[in-house]
């Protein structure tokens, strides 16, 4: 009601002129509130770590399981728990926290397509694995679907790494990196050794593998004598196999660049039984102590592999520590390998130097630094390898360690022997 | 030389082996009909079972081969009445639960043991030489048993009143039952004694060679085909075509590389059966 007092008007004036200004400074004080929240609150969840998926393709049935379970599995998720612990990867600012998704390739060819199929599905960007030649089925796979898969191990075949599945890396340096790795050893510990027998499993007999071995040994100044001994992989009665390494005559001793825990005490064992008194050389990572549990001392003489000692001064300290880890969580008698551990180490860094989740900058960055030395369980790595997988930066060298069981049936450390880049 | 003796010691092993399992598959087949596709697992357990008496309780390796023969034996009774009885006729039933009883013995016994590396300790140490031989005294035992199994097997079946009795069911159930055989006590004790055979082979393996959740799916292959080969009921085609597929499994792999070897024995297997359908020694349909 409008007062007819002069006060009253201009108080009536005033009072009506103050409303809106009123409700001006409340809608801007509510405003200022609004911002305000909706600032912390982004900085809130910009402080929340996401989740980053890693895909691990691993067989956890079937005749490889009994290696891949703690090697590409087991041992992996270790690597990722030390990273978690660590805060995770920072990615321009944001953390992730890694997530593994395992998903079973039943220790077939189909059974990797079907699990790589899966993880795609998932939307998984980054996978890890699988283990030998199962890698020739899922690269087609991961690289339709742009995933970026590091390969704990290969044999050097196109389908794994090539020009035609441009999303597969080495992760670790696999039979081109133990094998060169091998040859320097047996060259330095063994030099009268000139003439060889080869023996390979059959997932390990592609004509590359064997291509790249030959030259490399006829650059060394190694003689093969006779053809390859090729066994399948799932054997388990090996006497026709040792006959035919012990008929080869002419060999100074056998080199075997890629077996199992299984394969090397059961032929090792049928070697010794036919009086067969030559080293073998083994150069993948094959716990020695191993061959020595199964096949007792009686057998298990004279036989060199490529693995690591658990207790030795020598191992690098990350190693060594996944080692401690290993044996705290799975037991002492777990036989321990770090081909896929080593990488998904490599591929969580590879990730954190392209600052992206983004699978195809991951892998520009990552095909930028051929030539370029990085850090890996085993020591210093080179990305290498154009000439052997006719693409670029896809490769990696990396120092191998190596075991001597000698006559007595006793283990001892080989030392670490750089596979230098590979070609 | 000394590929050719030792590629002959290999077949001896190696059919002697497949002879052993293979009866006891065989055994229960003729006796029941049903084709025991568990009996690959049993093969397999039957080494894992050797290994922890002799290794987790302490006992010498020839006390646990007699326990696990033992305990499977007794497992074979508890198949035949609660797995493989109700399902006599029944194919595919039968079928069904072999493949179950594999698939849950396999996956536990991977999941619990899969990544140790194991192997049942020597029967016997120390290796026989003279000239071009060299063999080591535990594969020589391991066909010496095998060798031993057999002809006591075989002697049973054809001189003994109940080696009779089961031949008689094997040729007709219905005609044995009215004879008053008791038919599923018989079923039983070869069901024992096929699972008996199966530990005792792959506890003889599993120190030849290692231990392996998966050992068993080679040695079932092999030894249906040799089943099926020797024909049905026949005793003696299971000597012979185990001593036939022993001798292809020790020569091919020296001839051929790789997984050729494995291709071009099966390819051999199937060429017969195209001509021989009914087994070397079965009866005709």
């Amino acid at each position: 009601m409008e007062k007819r007092s002069r006060i009253g008007k201009v108080t009536m004036k005033v009072g009506k002129s103050r409303l809106p200004v009123l409700c001006v400074v409340l809608a801007l004080m509510i405003a200022a509130l609004l911002l305000v929240h909706s600032l912390g609150a982004a900085e809130q969840k910009a402080d929340q770590p996401k989740t980053l998926k890693i895909g691990a393709l691993v067989c956890l049935t079937g005749w490889f399981s009994s290696y891949d379970i703690q090697t590409g599995q087991n041992e992996p998720q270790l690597v990722v728990d030390t990273v978690n612990e660590r805060g995770g990867l920072n990615i321009k600012g944001q953390k992730y926290k890694i997530e593994l998704v395992s998903e079973d390739c039943k220790s077939s060819l189909d059974g990797v397509t079907a699990a790589a199929t899966s993880l795609a599905s998932k939307g998984i960007k980054f996978t890890i694995g699988p283990a030998a030649f199962f890698g020739r089925a899922s690269a087609p796979i991961t690289t339709r679907n742009k995933i970026l898969d590091a390969l704990g191990y290969n044999v050097l075949t196109p389908d794994e790494i090539g020009p035609n599945v441009p999303y597969t890396f080495a992760g670790f340096g696999g039979a081109a990196a133990e094998f060169l790795s091998g040859v320097n050893f047996v060259k330095a510990k063994f030099p009268n050794v000139k003439k060889l027998c080869m023996v390979a499993p059959a997932g390990a007999s592609n004509k590359y593998l064997l291509a790249f071995q030959r030259e490399q040994l006829a650059a060394k100044g190694y003689e093969i004598v006779g053809d390859y001994v090729v066994y399948p992989d799932d054997t388990s009665d090996w006497s026709p196999f040792a006959a035919k390494i012990n008929a080869i005559k002419e060999a100074d001793a056998v080199m075997w660049p890629n077996a199992i825990a299984f394969h090397v005490a059961g032929m090792v064992k049928s070697l010794r039984e036919i009086g067969y008194d030559k080293w073998v050389f083994e150069s993948s990572n094959v716990p020695a102590q191993d061959i020595v549990k199964l096949i007792t001392k009686d057998s298990a003489r004279k036989v060199t592999t490529g693995c690591f000692m658990p207790d030795s001064k020598s191992n690098p300290p990350e190693l060594q520590a996944l080692i401690r880890k290993s044996q705290a969580k799975y037991g002492p008698d777990i036989p321990l390998s770090m081909a896929t551990a080593t990488a998904t180490a490599v591929l969580l860094d590879m990730i954190e130097r392209a600052q992206s989740i983004d699978s195809t900058e991951v892998k520009k960055k990552w095909e930028s630094m051929d030539g370029q030395t990085i850090k890996t369980l085993f020591g210093p790595g080179i990305i290498s390898g154009t000439k052997t997988y006719n693409i670029k930066g896809h490769g990696l060298g990396n120092p191998v360690p190596h075991q001597i069981i000698n006559e007595k049936g006793e283990v001892s450390e080989g030392g670490f022997f750089p596979s230098g880049p590979i070609p | 030389m000394e590929l050719i003796v030792g590629t002959v010691t290999n077949m001896l092993i190696s059919s002697s082996m497949f002879i052993l399992v293979a009866l006891g598959l065989a055994f229960i087949f003729n006796m029941m009909g049903i084709l025991n596709l568990a009996h690959g697992t049993i093969y397999m357990i039957g080494g894992y079972v050797t290994y922890a008496f002799a290794v987790w309780v302490g006992l010498n390796s020839w006390a646990a081969l007699l326990v696990s023969t033992a305990i499977f034996a007794l497992f074979g009774v508890f198949l035949e009445k609660f797995c493989f009885r109700p399902f006599v006729g029944n194919f595919d039933a039968a079928v069904l639960v072999c493949v179950g009883i594999t698939v849950v013995l396999q996956n536990i016994v991977n999941n619990m043991l899969g990544t140790q590396v194991m192997a049942v300790p020597h029967f016997i140490r120390g290796i026989f030489r003279a000239g071009l031989v060299s063999v080591s005294y535990e594969r020589m035992l391991t066909f010496a048993i095998g060798g031993v199994l057999t002809a006591v097997i075989i002697l049973f079946v054809r001189e003994t009143a109940l080696g009779q009795r089961m031949q008689a069911i094997t040729q007709n159930r219905e005609a044995a039952l009215l004879q008053g055989i008791n038919v599923n006590r018989l079923q039983s004790l070869a069901c024992a004694i096929g699972c008996a055979l199966a530990a005792v082979a792959g506890s003889l393996m599993g120190a030849y060679t290692n231990l392996s959740p998966f050992m068993g799916d080679d040695m079932l292959a092999t030894i249906l085909m040799l089943v099926i080969l020797a024909g049905a009921g026949s005793t003696g085609g299971i000597v012979i075509v185990g001593a036939i597929l022993g001798s292809m499994n020790a020569i091919l792999p020296v001839l051929l590389t790789g997984d050729y070897a494995q291709a071009i024995y099966v390819v051999i297997v199937v060429i017969i059966l195209l001509f021989r359908p009914e087994g070397f020694f079965g009866h005709e349909a």
